[in-house]
């Protein structure tokens, strides 16, 4: 999940999403993998003493630093962001610990940074089955949500959609 | 210090399942679900 410019309800989408497919009794997870303004533990009200980066420089598997915020839901903070976050971000082990994580599970929901940084790492554009794309119906401007659009189109990103946030 | 959960009320909303938003997430978990590209439910 990205989208053009911090504020157009990303991370708001990644729980509202996990949290319905957990009520429809699938096993979902929000993994916080934006490093740069990790706000899944600030929406949840909770600490970010360990999560994705904790997984990333440890030895325990990525769901060992999450919890359930509602049955069948798993949610992993961003953790504490170390200064190399991008040299972190690159490692095969992100991938790896994700998609382990996504074994079982039916729907892992990543909460990424911007358009421009997920173009950027390459391990969030390609790494996984696709990206959807969070515009706010009020604060993004159509051609913001264009250009954010072509990016990824133009990135070959596999975009499944956009979301248009904030319409009631 | 507290470390006790504060959570927001944007995300009381979103976990709740009486939420009026929530039919709109189960739908789009849906058309998720449905896309070839992203992995098949059990």
């Amino acid at each position: 999940m990205t989208s053009p410019e911090p504020g157009a309800g990303c991370t708001s989408v990644c729980l509202g999403l996990a949290a319905a497919l957990a009520g429809m009794g699938r096993a979902s997870s929000v993994v916080d993998c934006n490093l740069q303004n990790p706000h899944v533990h600030k929406m949840l009200g909770e600490p970010n003493f360990v999560g994705l980066t904790s997984c990333l420089v440890g030895e325990k598997p990525l769901e060992n630093y999450g919890h359930e915020v509602v049955p069948r839901m798993l949610v992993v903070p961003a953790g504490p962001v170390p200064p190399s976050s991008g040299a972190v971000m690159r490692s095969g082990k992100f991938v790896e610990s994700v998609r382990t994580l996504g074994e079982g599970r039916d729907l892992v929901v990543l909460d990424g940074p911007t358009v421009e940084e997920v173009i950027l790492r390459s391990s969030l554009s390609y790494g996984f089955d696709g990206v959807l794309l969070v515009v706010h119906a009020s604060r993004t401007s159509k051609q913001v949500a264009r250009d954010a659009t072509d990016d990824l189109l133009d990135a070959e990103v596999n975009l499944l959609g956009v979301v248009l946030n904030g319409c009631l | 210090m507290s470390l006790g959960s504060a959570r927001s009320a944007e995300a009381g909303i979103l976990l709740d399942p009486g939420s009026p938003l929530r039919i709109y997430y189960e739908e789009l978990a849906d058309n998720l679900l449905a896309l070839e590209d992203v992995k098949p439910s059990s």
